[in-house]
């Protein structure tokens, strides 16, 4: 964060955003002079600086300003500025300069120094006549990232009120916006204002989005849109500002994925699910659920075609917080298992929907159950509202159709499609393998029919269905010859 | 209904909708600021309906009583103000604000916080509060958090602190409360409840209008003396003398270029400078033109010849003496250091630490120092005794900092006349600063 004085932005058409930096070479320079002023007088640095100042004037203090943040100072005289002027103070005031040269004299003596070097003590402890002991370098392209930083943050002084969608994170960022003081409402993002914002537009609460930004960063994608007010022709405005994760800006590494657990429980439990590898997507706090006028982040979520299902863990326990739990849990507006500590002392009653208790691990199979359930549950009712499917295509997969009539592609199996097959992932029309069984019919070259059937999007495995079967020769498939006919096969050969 | 108090706001959970509240689907709940505490409790006492009252969480407070005696002008100001226990009690500089406060604190006899403009300030009303009431002062700053049932507070501070302050003070007390309106820390008088409310100022109006707000913030007007009516009587007289100094040749002709440089900037990009608005808006030119920020720095370094020229110094030295009392003033820190190596002089700036700062001003008050010089940071109400001799090498032109300047150097010492001394330099620019503020 910077000082107000020193945001630099350009302001267009009803929007707002601070003027990035992209150039590495003011920022090289930049700390270049800081390296070369070790050990010497700040005040010096700063007429080095200032020198460098023309019209980017702003930009260089702001980048000195974060520089400073990263020298230690010490003062410049082994004498104590404090005791030297308390014994001249005392002694003055000096009329003449008569006056002054003697007493400077007796301090001198008193020191038992020089009175050139009483002179230079006197403000030996004032900042400008500090030595610049200690400086932590940074890279150029590290300095900008963390100017621009700022300088968002900087423009967030001034926001009035602030949005932003993420994908993961939530009990972090949750975590800071109660400490910091602030509130949210949740529509298309979380909309996050401070309590007085209700009766007026208040800038009170920019420091406060300010600091909680960087929380906000941490998570991979990110987006935020914040209105900022300004002052256009002396006149107060409230533009917009947005800014995204996409956006490609220079700004610090700080991406900080939820890959650490809070709990050996739910670690444990993240790597039973995914060593089944089932077709279902976890993530951990993934979502927000909203519960009355707040929002439960369940530990898990799990996803897969249109379906969430969120899994709650409560390993310990108040009973305050146990007793808003449950009433967070009794509000939610999505499916929620909670795994209880059996250690806990509860009941099932306690709690709204499924629960499950677990001892030092959460049981996987309940949930693969339930995670089945769900998804038998689902294919049978769109089985049931699913209408007529006309497919003008030879060939689709069944993905592919699946997420054309926004269903299940498992629900497609379970049902008959006249004039269709499915053979493996693929819905091919049966007249189409007809011709396939035409053209392949001279050969019996494996690779030449191999090649044929993927020139059209096929593989060997529809051979089975048009009446051949493959020859081996060892782990070699060599040839293909017709299958015996029977009277029960797929398609009836002509 | 419950009333709860949350972060400079007052949750009304209930079925009725109360005057000055608001719906808040954040919380599912009615909501007020803070500053309605007041009356809602008044709305729901005199309609008789029912309510729990969980707002107030005062901190503990002694019995509060002093041995401080008013003046008639000051129990005047306070019969006034305790009608309403609300409102602005305006009073010059120098009247003894500061015991109108102390009394009005005893006679509601409950937690105070009292907010003021400066560190220097917050030093001056503990030391005052603790002398009077021989109880442990708080103290609210950015240097210090300690909270007492009598607690003093810059306006900063308890700006970025009010939601954590607002319900544990009965009373509230703004020192130069022409300060409040500000967008800014009007929000502390929004976000405190505290139903009694106590402002102080030698200068009620602002050029903004602003101090319109004050009567919804803490209560309107309702006492107000002036200076002229207090001359003679409880204010010592003074005298100011406006002295001339030269510039040296060196200094004229490095002054001329500046001035130069400056001037052919604005008849480069035809701008008439005819008040302090023009300059602003050079200011923000710079953003964009090069050429503005050269002409500002011209400007400034111009100015810096003009208020620091060595001409100054030697007048200092012809109005130095050891029996008198003598406090001077400039604007630029370089100048205070220069003048305190030139006469070892004690000085004090805003990076002067306060321990510092007190010891000289201990110092300056015992007589063991009999000078000292100051940049910006005594401006306003700071309480200096002893000094009957004030020179303002430079200023800034602000017509009310000029009036609390003087306030400050109007004590007697020894039947002595107070004497203000203007030293402006011949020929600059500096003259019409000057003679704008007189009027």
């Amino acid at each position: 964060m910077l000082p107000r004085e020193l945001l630099v932005v350009w302001k267009r058409k009803g929007s707002i955003r601070p003027r990035y930096l992209t150039d590495m070479k003011l920022a090289e320079e930049v700390i270049q002079i800081f390296q070369h002023h070790l050990d010497k007088k700040y005040k010096k640095l700063l007429l080095k600086l200032e020198s460098l100042e023309g019209d980017n004037f702003k930009v260089v203090r702001g980048l000195s300003a974060l520089l400073e943040r990263r020298c230690t100072f010490t003062p410049s005289s082994k004498l104590s500025g404090r005791e030297v002027r308390s014994f001249l103070f005392e002694h003055g005031f000096t009329k003449t300069i008569q006056e002054r040269e003697k007493l400077l004299e007796q301090a001198a003596q008193q020191f038992q120094v020089s009175k050139q070097q009483i002179e230079e003590a006197m403000f030996s402890d004032l900042e400008e006549e500090q030595l610049v002991s200690e400086f932590k370098p940074l890279t150029p392209e590290e300095l900008v990232r963390r100017y621009n930083l700022s300088l968002i943050q900087t423009l967030l002084f001034d926001a009035l009120e602030f949005n932003f969608k993420v994908e993961e994170n939530y009990q972090h960022i949750f975590r800071q916006i109660k400490y910091l003081g602030l509130m949210y409402e949740i529509n298309n993002g979380i909309h996050v204002t401070g309590p007085a914002s209700l009766f007026k537009k208040n800038r009170k609460y920019g420091t406060s989005l300010a600091k909680l930004l960087p929380v906000i960063m941490k998570a991979k994608h990110w987006k935020i849109h914040a209105k900022i007010e300004t002052l256009v022709n002396k006149e107060p405005r409230i533009l917009d500002f947005d800014l995204s994760s996409e956006n490609n800006i220079l700004l610090p590494d700080i991406a900080e994925p939820t890959s650490h657990f809070d709990s050996d429980v739910e670690q444990q439990f993240y790597n039973d699910f995914t060593s089944l590898n089932l077709d279902w997507e976890i993530k951990r706090e993934p979502d927000i659920v909203k519960a009355g006028t707040s929002v439960v982040i369940p530990d898990f979520g799990f996803y897969k075609n249109n379906m969430a299902y969120f899994l709650e863990i409560v390993g310990f326990w108040t009973p305050e917080y146990l007793e808003k739990k449950i009433s967070k849990l009794k509000e939610a507006q999505a499916p929620i298992t909670v795994a209880v500590n059996e250690n806990l002392n509860c009941k099932k009653e306690d709690f709204p929907g499924d629960i499950l208790f677990y001892n030092n691990k959460i049981p996987i199979m309940p949930i693969v159950k339930i995670l089945r359930e769900m998804e038998e549950k689902q294919i049978e009712k769109e089985r049931q509202t699913l209408g007529e499917i006309k497919i003008t295509e030879d060939i689709i997969s069944l993905q592919k159709l699946a997420n054309k009539l926004n269903i299940n592609p498992k629900t497609l199996s379970t049902i008959e499609i006249p004039d269709y097959i499915i053979i493996g992932d693929q819905i091919i029309s049966k007249n189409f393998l007809e011709q396939i069984k035409e053209e392949i019919k001279p050969y019996q070259d494996y690779a030449k029919v191999e090649e044929i059937l993927s020139s059209h999007n096929l593989t060997t495995l529809v051979l089975d269905y048009i009446g051949y079967k493959v020859v081996w020769q060892g782990l070699h498939p060599i040839k293909i010859i017709e299958k015996e006919i029977r009277n029960e096969t797929d398609i009836e050969p002509k | 209904m419950r009333l709860i108090y949350h972060r400079g706001t007052i949750l009304v959970k209930g079925e009725f909708s109360l005057p000055n509240t608001k719906w808040d689907i954040r919380s599912g709940c009615y909501r007020s600021q803070a500053l309605h505490y007041r009356d809602i409790v008044e709305y729901l006492e005199n309609s008789k309906i029912p309510f729990e009252d969980h707002v107030m969480n005062l901190i503990p407070c002694p019995n509060i009583s002093s041995k401080v005696k008013l003046r008639d002008y000051q129990h005047q100001a306070m019969k006034h103000w305790l009608t309403q226990k609300r409102g602005t009690v305006v009073m010059p500089t120098g009247s003894g604000k500061t015991v109108l406060a102390l009394k009005i604190i005893e006679s509601i006899n409950a937690p105070t916080f009292i907010v003021v403009p400066t560190l220097d300030l917050v030093r001056q009303w503990k030391e005052t509060l603790s002398k009077a009431f021989d109880i442990e002062i708080g103290e609210y700053t950015g240097e210090k958090k300690n909270l007492q049932a009598i607690t003093v507070s810059t306006y900063d501070s308890a700006y970025i602190n009010a939601e954590l302050l607002g319900n544990q003070f009965k009373l509230l007390i703004f020192d130069e409360v022409h300060h409040l309106p500000a967008e800014s820390y009007r929000q502390i008088a929004e976000m405190f409840v505290s139903p009694y409310r106590l402002g102080l100022t030698a200068t009620y109006e602002r050029e903004d209008e602003l101090h319109e707000e004050l009567p919804r913030l803490i209560g309107g007007k309702v006492y107000e003396i002036h200076a002229v009516d207090l001359a003679g009587e409880h204010l010592s007289e003074y005298e100011t003398k406006k002295i001339d100094v030269e510039l040296t040749a060196d200094e004229q002709k490095q002054y001329e270029e500046y001035h130069e440089t400056f001037k052919n900037y604005l008849i480069s990009r035809h701008i008439r400078m005819r008040g302090p608005m023009d300059f602003k808006k050079i200011v923000m030119r710079s953003g964009y033109d090069p050429k503005a920020r050269e002409a500002i720095l011209a400007r400034n370094k111009a100015e810096r010849i003009a208020y620091n020229s060595q001409a100054k110094i030697e007048k200092i030295q012809e109005l130095l003496h050891k029996d008198d009392r003598t406090i001077i003033f400039t604007r630029y820190n370089d100048m205070v250091y220069e003048i305190s190596k030139r006469f070892f002089i004690p000085c004090i700036t805003h990076k002067t630490d306060s321990n510092e700062r007190e010891e000289i001003f201990n110092k300056f008050k015992n007589g063991e120092y009999a000078a000292l010089v100051s940049s910006q940071v005594l401006d306003e109400g700071i309480d200096v005794p002893e000094a009957n001799i004030g020179i303002i090498v430079s200023g800034t032109g602000s017509s009310r900092e000029y009036v609390q300047r003087l306030g400050r150097l109007l004590r007697p010492r020894e039947n002595k006349k107070a004497i203000l001394y203007e030293l402006v330099t011949k020929g600059t620019k500096e003259t019409r600063t000057s003679y704008r503020r007189k009027k």
